[in-house]
Protein backbone atom coordinates (compact mmCIF):
# COMPACT_ATOMS: atom_id res chain seq x y z
CA UNK A 1 0.00 0.00 0.00
CA UNK A 2 2.36 2.51 0.77
CA UNK A 3 4.42 1.57 -2.93
CA UNK A 4 1.35 2.75 -4.66
CA UNK A 5 1.56 5.71 -2.24
CA UNK A 6 4.94 6.71 -2.91
CA UNK A 7 4.48 6.61 -6.48
CA UNK A 8 1.47 8.22 -6.72
CA UNK A 9 3.49 11.19 -4.80
CA UNK A 10 6.24 11.04 -7.21
CA UNK A 11 4.34 11.50 -10.03
CA UNK A 12 2.51 14.08 -8.68
CA UNK A 13 5.43 16.21 -8.08
CA UNK A 14 7.17 14.96 -10.89
CA UNK A 15 4.37 16.25 -13.65
CA UNK A 16 4.14 19.70 -11.44
CA UNK A 17 7.83 20.26 -11.39
CA UNK A 18 7.66 19.85 -15.09
CA UNK A 19 5.40 22.30 -16.00
CA UNK A 20 6.82 25.33 -13.69
CA UNK A 21 7.52 28.37 -15.30
CA UNK A 22 10.78 30.34 -14.59
CA UNK A 23 10.35 33.04 -11.78
CA UNK A 24 11.90 34.66 -9.39
CA UNK A 25 10.41 36.82 -6.50
CA UNK A 26 12.19 39.80 -4.72
CA UNK A 27 10.83 42.71 -2.48
CA UNK A 28 10.66 45.89 -3.71
CA UNK A 29 8.11 48.15 -5.67
CA UNK A 30 7.37 47.36 -9.46
CA UNK A 31 9.97 50.91 -10.89
CA UNK A 32 13.11 49.16 -9.13
CA UNK A 33 12.92 45.90 -9.68
CA UNK A 34 12.20 46.66 -13.71
CA UNK A 35 15.44 48.76 -13.41
CA UNK A 36 16.91 45.88 -12.06
CA UNK A 37 16.06 42.68 -14.03
CA UNK A 38 16.67 45.24 -17.47
CA UNK A 39 20.64 45.52 -15.48
CA UNK A 40 20.17 41.49 -15.10
CA UNK A 41 18.96 41.04 -18.55
CA UNK A 42 21.82 43.26 -20.21
CA UNK A 43 24.75 41.28 -17.83
CA UNK A 44 23.21 37.90 -20.16
CA UNK A 45 23.93 40.12 -23.32
CA UNK A 46 20.27 40.94 -23.66
CA UNK A 47 19.00 44.36 -24.76
CA UNK A 48 15.65 45.50 -23.95
CA UNK A 49 12.91 45.70 -26.97
CA UNK A 50 9.91 47.27 -25.23
CA UNK A 51 8.80 47.82 -21.57
CA UNK A 52 4.57 47.28 -21.89
CA UNK A 53 3.21 49.23 -18.99
CA UNK A 54 -0.27 47.31 -18.89
CA UNK A 55 -0.92 48.29 -15.40
CA UNK A 56 -0.57 52.46 -16.25
CA UNK A 57 -2.50 51.74 -19.83
CA UNK A 58 -5.49 50.12 -17.73
CA UNK A 59 -5.60 52.52 -14.74
CA UNK A 60 -5.59 55.26 -17.56
CA UNK A 61 -8.62 54.25 -19.21
CA UNK A 62 -10.40 53.74 -15.23
CA UNK A 63 -9.63 49.57 -14.82
CA UNK A 64 -8.10 48.54 -11.59
CA UNK A 65 -4.27 48.35 -11.62
CA UNK A 66 -3.42 44.88 -12.05
CA UNK A 67 0.08 45.50 -10.94
CA UNK A 68 1.51 44.00 -14.38
CA UNK A 69 4.07 45.21 -16.37
CA UNK A 70 5.97 43.34 -19.24
CA UNK A 71 9.66 43.48 -20.52
CA UNK A 72 10.71 42.24 -24.04
CA UNK A 73 14.19 41.27 -24.50
CA UNK A 74 16.04 39.96 -27.20
CA UNK A 75 19.67 39.51 -29.22
CA UNK A 76 20.18 40.65 -32.47
CA UNK A 77 20.85 36.91 -33.28
CA UNK A 78 17.91 35.24 -31.91
CA UNK A 79 15.71 35.91 -34.79
CA UNK A 80 18.16 34.65 -37.76
CA UNK A 81 18.27 31.18 -35.31
CA UNK A 82 14.84 31.34 -35.16
CA UNK A 83 13.93 31.58 -38.58
CA UNK A 84 16.86 29.12 -39.78
CA UNK A 85 15.97 26.33 -37.25
CA UNK A 86 12.16 26.77 -36.65
CA UNK A 87 10.13 29.65 -38.13
CA UNK A 88 7.00 28.66 -35.68
CA UNK A 89 9.31 29.99 -33.05
CA UNK A 90 8.98 33.51 -34.31
CA UNK A 91 5.97 33.79 -32.77
CA UNK A 92 7.12 33.88 -28.85
CA UNK A 93 9.86 36.62 -30.36
CA UNK A 94 11.35 38.76 -28.08
CA UNK A 95 11.42 36.82 -25.12
CA UNK A 96 9.14 38.12 -22.61
CA UNK A 97 9.67 38.87 -18.95
CA UNK A 98 6.84 39.45 -16.64
CA UNK A 99 6.56 41.11 -13.63
CA UNK A 100 3.75 40.74 -11.20
CA UNK A 101 2.83 42.97 -7.73
CA UNK A 102 2.19 40.48 -4.97
CA UNK A 103 2.04 42.48 -1.69
CA UNK A 104 5.67 44.04 -1.07
CA UNK A 105 7.21 41.51 -3.70
CA UNK A 106 7.85 42.12 -7.00
CA UNK A 107 7.25 38.36 -8.95
CA UNK A 108 9.38 38.15 -12.38
CA UNK A 109 8.48 35.00 -14.77
CA UNK A 110 9.05 34.16 -18.29
CA UNK A 111 7.06 32.54 -20.56
CA UNK A 112 6.92 28.40 -20.12
CA UNK A 113 9.09 27.47 -22.96
CA UNK A 114 9.35 24.41 -21.90
CA UNK A 115 5.88 23.46 -23.27
CA UNK A 116 7.57 24.82 -26.86
CA UNK A 117 10.04 21.92 -26.66
CA UNK A 118 7.15 19.08 -25.83
CA UNK A 119 5.59 20.85 -28.99
CA UNK A 120 8.33 20.60 -31.45
CA UNK A 121 10.89 17.48 -29.86
CA UNK A 122 13.05 17.66 -32.99
CA UNK A 123 17.06 18.34 -31.52
CA UNK A 124 17.61 21.42 -32.99
CA UNK A 125 14.52 23.14 -32.14
CA UNK A 126 14.71 22.15 -28.23
CA UNK A 127 18.66 22.64 -28.48
CA UNK A 128 17.37 26.25 -29.07
CA UNK A 129 14.35 26.56 -26.63
CA UNK A 130 17.17 25.27 -24.30
CA UNK A 131 19.25 27.90 -24.50
CA UNK A 132 16.73 30.35 -24.23
CA UNK A 133 15.59 28.76 -21.29
CA UNK A 134 19.14 29.11 -19.60
CA UNK A 135 19.46 32.67 -20.85
CA UNK A 136 15.81 33.21 -19.38
CA UNK A 137 16.87 31.17 -16.09
CA UNK A 138 20.51 32.85 -15.83
CA UNK A 139 18.74 36.19 -16.21
CA UNK A 140 16.21 35.51 -13.29
CA UNK A 141 19.48 34.36 -11.03
CA UNK A 142 20.98 37.76 -11.36
CA UNK A 143 17.79 39.39 -10.62
CA UNK A 144 16.69 38.04 -7.57
CA UNK A 145 20.82 37.58 -6.42
CA UNK A 146 21.40 41.06 -6.92
CA UNK B 1 -14.61 -5.56 -3.59
CA UNK B 2 -11.05 -3.52 -3.90
CA UNK B 3 -8.21 -3.92 -2.07
CA UNK B 4 -7.66 -0.70 -1.52
CA UNK B 5 -9.47 1.32 1.25
CA UNK B 6 -12.13 4.43 0.23
CA UNK B 7 -10.13 6.61 1.28
CA UNK B 8 -7.85 6.54 -1.72
CA UNK B 9 -10.59 7.06 -3.92
CA UNK B 10 -10.23 10.55 -3.27
CA UNK B 11 -6.67 11.48 -4.35
CA UNK B 12 -7.05 8.85 -7.12
CA UNK B 13 -9.71 11.07 -8.34
CA UNK B 14 -8.02 14.25 -8.40
CA UNK B 15 -4.71 12.56 -9.73
CA UNK B 16 -7.11 11.35 -12.52
CA UNK B 17 -8.23 14.57 -13.66
CA UNK B 18 -5.11 16.35 -12.78
CA UNK B 19 -3.33 13.85 -15.66
CA UNK B 20 -6.20 14.67 -17.55
CA UNK B 21 -5.50 18.43 -17.92
CA UNK B 22 -2.18 18.17 -20.02
CA UNK B 23 -4.14 16.09 -22.52
CA UNK B 24 -6.49 18.34 -23.06
CA UNK B 25 -3.92 21.07 -23.44
CA UNK B 26 -2.35 18.91 -26.18
CA UNK B 27 -5.51 18.43 -27.95
CA UNK B 28 -5.14 22.32 -28.80
CA UNK B 29 -2.41 23.20 -31.64
CA UNK B 30 0.35 25.60 -30.13
CA UNK B 31 -0.14 27.97 -33.12
CA UNK B 32 -3.12 29.36 -35.23
CA UNK B 33 -1.61 30.04 -38.55
CA UNK B 34 -3.70 31.86 -41.97
CA UNK B 35 -1.73 32.18 -45.13
CA UNK B 36 -2.43 35.28 -47.03
CA UNK B 37 -1.45 34.40 -50.79
CA UNK B 38 -0.01 36.95 -53.45
CA UNK B 39 0.75 39.17 -50.58
CA UNK B 40 3.45 41.54 -49.05
CA UNK B 41 3.88 42.17 -45.41
CA UNK B 42 2.88 45.76 -46.16
CA UNK B 43 -0.45 44.58 -47.75
CA UNK B 44 -1.04 42.06 -44.68
CA UNK B 45 0.07 44.41 -41.95
CA UNK B 46 -2.82 46.79 -43.58
CA UNK B 47 -5.72 43.94 -43.87
CA UNK B 48 -4.82 42.90 -40.23
CA UNK B 49 -4.73 46.45 -38.57
CA UNK B 50 -8.32 47.02 -40.42
CA UNK B 51 -9.83 43.55 -38.96
CA UNK B 52 -8.28 44.19 -35.50
CA UNK B 53 -10.68 47.50 -35.42
CA UNK B 54 -13.26 45.65 -37.49
CA UNK B 55 -13.43 43.74 -34.27
CA UNK B 56 -13.65 45.79 -31.26
CA UNK B 57 -9.88 45.44 -30.73
CA UNK B 58 -7.18 48.70 -30.35
CA UNK B 59 -4.02 48.41 -32.58
CA UNK B 60 -1.23 49.09 -30.53
CA UNK B 61 1.90 49.50 -32.78
CA UNK B 62 3.44 47.40 -34.90
CA UNK B 63 7.39 46.86 -35.67
CA UNK B 64 9.74 44.60 -36.94
CA UNK B 65 11.01 41.46 -35.20
CA UNK B 66 14.65 42.49 -34.55
CA UNK B 67 13.83 46.01 -34.03
CA UNK B 68 16.00 48.00 -31.01
CA UNK B 69 18.21 45.04 -31.76
CA UNK B 70 20.05 45.99 -34.85
CA UNK B 71 21.07 49.23 -35.92
CA UNK B 72 17.83 51.58 -37.14
CA UNK B 73 17.26 50.94 -40.83
CA UNK B 74 18.66 47.53 -40.89
CA UNK B 75 15.60 45.92 -39.62
CA UNK B 76 14.28 42.66 -41.07
CA UNK B 77 11.23 43.65 -43.60
CA UNK B 78 10.14 40.16 -43.69
CA UNK B 79 9.00 39.19 -39.84
CA UNK B 80 6.88 42.01 -38.14
CA UNK B 81 5.00 41.76 -35.00
CA UNK B 82 1.82 43.44 -35.02
CA UNK B 83 0.37 44.11 -30.66
CA UNK B 84 -3.36 44.86 -30.05
CA UNK B 85 -5.84 44.83 -27.28
CA UNK B 86 -9.26 44.82 -26.06
CA UNK B 87 -8.53 46.73 -22.56
CA UNK B 88 -11.97 45.31 -21.60
CA UNK B 89 -11.38 41.72 -22.05
CA UNK B 90 -7.47 42.57 -20.87
CA UNK B 91 -8.44 43.58 -17.49
CA UNK B 92 -11.06 40.44 -16.84
CA UNK B 93 -8.43 38.43 -17.54
CA UNK B 94 -5.77 39.54 -15.41
CA UNK B 95 -8.38 39.73 -12.37
CA UNK B 96 -8.70 36.22 -12.79
CA UNK B 97 -5.53 35.07 -13.40
CA UNK B 98 -1.96 37.82 -13.78
CA UNK B 99 -0.42 34.53 -15.43
CA UNK B 100 -2.56 35.52 -18.46
CA UNK B 101 -0.16 38.52 -19.25
CA UNK B 102 1.50 35.62 -21.12
CA UNK B 103 -0.39 36.36 -24.08
CA UNK B 104 -0.97 39.78 -23.29
CA UNK B 105 -0.65 42.08 -25.11
CA UNK B 106 -2.64 40.30 -27.97
CA UNK B 107 0.10 39.96 -30.91
CA UNK B 108 0.20 38.44 -34.60
CA UNK B 109 3.71 37.70 -36.17
CA UNK B 110 3.83 38.10 -39.39
CA UNK B 111 6.08 36.28 -42.10
CA UNK B 112 6.93 37.02 -45.57
CA UNK B 113 7.83 34.15 -47.81
CA UNK B 114 8.07 34.08 -51.63
CA UNK B 115 4.38 33.27 -52.03
CA UNK B 116 2.68 34.92 -49.55
CA UNK B 117 2.68 35.86 -45.64
CA UNK B 118 2.03 33.74 -43.05
CA UNK B 119 0.05 35.00 -39.89
CA UNK B 120 0.75 33.43 -37.01
CA UNK B 121 -0.53 33.82 -33.09
CA UNK B 122 0.02 31.65 -30.06
CA UNK B 123 -3.11 29.96 -29.10
CA UNK B 124 -4.44 31.26 -26.11
CA UNK B 125 -6.22 28.18 -25.03
CA UNK B 126 -3.10 26.14 -25.38
CA UNK B 127 -1.69 28.47 -22.65
CA UNK B 128 -5.07 28.54 -20.67
CA UNK B 129 -4.78 24.72 -20.45
CA UNK B 130 -1.29 24.82 -19.70
CA UNK B 131 -2.15 27.58 -16.67
CA UNK B 132 -4.79 24.74 -15.40
CA UNK B 133 -7.51 27.73 -14.09
CA UNK B 134 -10.92 26.59 -16.12
CA UNK B 135 -12.15 30.14 -15.21
CA UNK B 136 -10.20 31.55 -17.85
CA UNK B 137 -11.08 29.09 -20.46
CA UNK B 138 -14.42 31.26 -21.49
CA UNK B 139 -12.39 34.18 -21.54
CA UNK B 140 -9.67 32.56 -23.76
CA UNK B 141 -12.25 30.38 -26.04
CA UNK B 142 -13.70 33.97 -27.14
CA UNK B 143 -9.58 35.46 -27.67
CA UNK B 144 -8.92 31.88 -30.42
CA UNK B 145 -11.97 32.90 -31.77
CA UNK B 146 -11.44 36.20 -32.21
CA UNK B 147 -7.83 35.65 -33.61
CA UNK B 148 -9.44 33.13 -35.98
CA UNK B 149 -11.92 35.68 -37.10
CA UNK B 150 -9.18 38.39 -37.63
CA UNK B 151 -7.04 36.38 -39.42
CA UNK B 152 -10.04 35.03 -41.80
CA UNK B 153 -11.07 38.62 -42.38
CA UNK B 154 -7.35 39.74 -42.92
CA UNK B 155 -7.06 36.68 -45.23
CA UNK B 156 -10.51 37.46 -47.57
Amino acid sequence: MMKLECALLVLFWGTLAHAAPLTAARTMDLPVALDEVTAAAQNSGYQVVKVQPIDQALVKRGYPDPGVRILFIGKSTTMDQAMKINPKLLSVLPLRLTLIVEGKDTLVSSDDLETWKEMFPDPETAQLVETWQRDLKIILGDFSGR
Amino acid sequence: MSQYPRWLLVPFFWFGLFLAAPATAQNEEPLLNVFLSGRNIEQASELLIQAIGNHNYTFIRQQSIDSRLVPTGLETRFVRIIYFCNFDLMSRALALDTRTAEFLPCRFTLLETGKGVTLMAVNPVWVSNRLGNYRLHEHCEKLKQDYLEIMKEAAL
